[in-house]
């Protein structure tokens, strides 16, 4: 039952597909550095009239939103840490194997990990964050607002502001989600790194000498891993996961170029890596 | 000895041309402009022994990633097209090759790629777009547990898989079903599978539940490959106690009553499977006329 074939769908002309609606936001310009500055950002529909009342109801709607955020923030960022680097962890091990360069190797390992950690944000919160607000906000509406608008104004209130503003609160989690993979990536690629550098300085060039002779053994010569840098046709996949971002605007060459990790960023080496310990230290 | 060659081009020729084609396809699957041919040309040659070659060019397993990862967006809310769907799907195809191939699977495993096709069998979209997505994501699953690895079960154990296809059992096509149970039914067949689903009450009784509708829909729409996986779970819940007792409480009649014997008439192997369900239970019930409550686990439905 496993060999599915793929299948081929045929367009059907009947079926009216909208597609998704265009990402309000660019991964630069959201800020994560606190809630505050999203909070500015909060969309308040002008057709809920009972929004613009009085002031104090923007501030009920803020730290409805803002309990959410703490509510789903660490179990969703967490996840799509661990998800994302261990991802990375293997493919640019693999991928980069026999470039001696470690910036480059550090370039790509972190446009990968933003790109996925940030997918998998999105996946993993983007429909609970949307029903929290929604129920959040509700509780905040009966509690401070009772009986002045009815409980169905309240409902739909609830429900449109919750839809208007998930992107918003999606994007917050999605980019602290991918900025700190960057981070742990780095820890977790941080002796590959030091190995090409201490290579370099020694004079020679850093090979992965098990994935040459496999590489050697049973790829065919067309596809295999050259020693030194990727031609730019293939190197083009990592570009693109710059780029696309699920979930943001897309990214021009300069937002991607002020990305790139400069070198004398690089932690420390860590003496531990993929030591058991040092994952338990890092929690 | 004897074959002359021919006169326009020989079959080696030709051979090394398409082999030719196969190793250019792989290298425009890095380039997101040349990647959506190079995708639908390589998912009609995976018997070929692909995989150990797109697991390691360079930027392959990245560029199957980005397909999957970059229609997210268009699963919430659910827009997904037909061609949407045809484009990952083969995609999720050339995984399918790299989840089964013994040379891949554990790099495969390691990187975590099942999980990033959970999100495909969580969606609940009657659209065909997604009712394709999922039984091709659930095709990868499929292979995976097909090749009776340890490896694969323990990974799967650590992750959300038996509820995904639980839901799917209740509530998916007819295909999808079937893909559904047989991913269980591997699962339950591994000793540590068994024990995990056995493990606690909410967990056996959410399995037998779900089988339990399973059957009443199958004595009226009746499925004979569908059928010998569900029957096949059942058997195999019954090699654990406290499985075997509380599904002497809870076992639908129709499996006992002789509703599917048209539907197994040329069914040896399930007829034999179900006769063995009914004796383990039967010995079970003889054995020990305790209440299941007493055991650790009480009966299902009252």
């Amino acid at each position: 039952p496993s060999s599915v074939s793929s299948p081929n769908l045929p367009t059907d002309p009947g079926q009216v597909v909208l597609p998704p609606p265009e990402p309000r936001y660019s991964y630069l310009e959201v800020n994560v550095t606190n809630f505050q500055l999203i909070s500015q950002q909060l969309v308040l529909p002008s057709n809920i009239p009972f929004l613009h009342a009085n002031p104090g109801i923007k501030l009920i709607v803020v730290n409805a939103i803002e309990r959410t955020i703490t509510d789903w923030l660490q179990p969703v960022v967490d996840r799509s840490i661990r998800i994302a680097c261990a991802t990375t962890e293997q493919i640019i091990r693999k991928d980069f194997a026999l470039d001696g360069d470690e910036n480059r190797m550090r370039t790509a390992a972190h446009q990968m990990v933003r790109n996925l950690a940030a997918g998998m944000a999105m996946i993993t919160g983007k429909d609970e964050i949307a029903r929290t607000i929604s129920q959040n906000l509700h509780k905040a509406f009966m509690a401070a607002l009772a009986g002045v608008p009815s409980m169905s104004e309240i409902q739909s209130a609830s429900v449109q502001l919750a839809n208007e503003n998930v992107e918003l609160v999606c994007a917050f989690v999605q980019k602290i989600s991918a900025e700190k993979s960057a981070l742990e990536i780095d820890r977790r690629l941080s002796t590959d790194f030091e190995t090409r550098k201490i290579a370099r300085e020694e004079g020679s060039r850093f090979v992965d000498a098990n994935i040459l002779s496999y590489q050697q053994d049973r790829l065919p010569e067309p596809v295999r891993l050259k020693v030194g840098p990727a031609p730019a046709t293939l190197y083009a996949v990592y570009s693109e996961f710059a780029r696309s971002i699920p979930g943001f605007q897309q990214m021009s060459d300069r937002d991607i170029a002020m990305f790139v990790p400069k070198p004398q960023d690089l932690p420390p080496p860590n003496v531990f890596a993929n030591d058991e310990s040092s994952m338990v230290y890092a929690e | 000895m004897s074959a002359q060659p021919s006169p326009c081009i020989n079959p080696q020729q030709q051979q090394q041309t398409e082999q030719e084609k196969v190793y250019q396809w792989i290298n425009e699957l890095a380039n997101p402009d040349t990647r959506e041919t190079a995708l639908l040309e390589l998912s009609k040659k995976r018997e070929t022994d692909l995989a150990p070659m797109l697991w390691n060019s360079f930027g392959t397993a990245c560029a199957l990633l980005q397909e999957i990862v970059s229609i997210y967006p268009s699963i919430m809310p659910p827009t997904l097209t037909a061609h949407q769907s045809n484009r990952v799907c083969n995609a999720l195809a050339l995984l399918q090759c790299v989840a089964s191939h013994p040379e891949t699977r554990t790099a495969f495993l390691q990187a975590q790629i099942p999980l990033y096709l959970y999100p495909f069998l969580s969606t609940t979209s009657k659209a065909r777009s997604f009712e394709y997505l999922r039984l091709t994501s659930l095709g990868v699953i499929g292979a995976l547990v097909k090749t009776d690895e340890q490896e694969v079960i323990t990974f799967l154990l650590t992750t959300e898989i038996v509820p995904l296809c639980l839901s799917i059992m209740d509530s998916g096509s007819d295909l999808s079903k079937t893909v559904a149970t047989f991913i269980i039914q591997k699962i339950l067949l591994d000793e540590s599978g068994l024990s995990y689903i056995c493990q606690t009450y909410e967990r056996f009784s959410h399995v037998a539940i779900t089988l339990g509708k399973m059957v009443i829909h199958l004595a009226k729409e009746p499925d004979a490959r569908l059928l010998k996986h569900v029957v096949r779970c059942y058997l195999r819940l019954s090699d654990n106690t406290r499985a075997r007792k509380a599904l002497g409480q809870c076992l639908p009649d129709q499996l006992r009553d002789g509703t599917f014997s048209l539907c197994l008439q040329d069914d040896k192997s399930t007829k034999l499977w179900l006769q063995m369900l009914i004796k383990n239970l039967d010995i079970g019930a003889t054995q020990q006329q305790a209440d299941p409550r007493q055991i650790g686990m009480s009966p299902l439905g009252s």
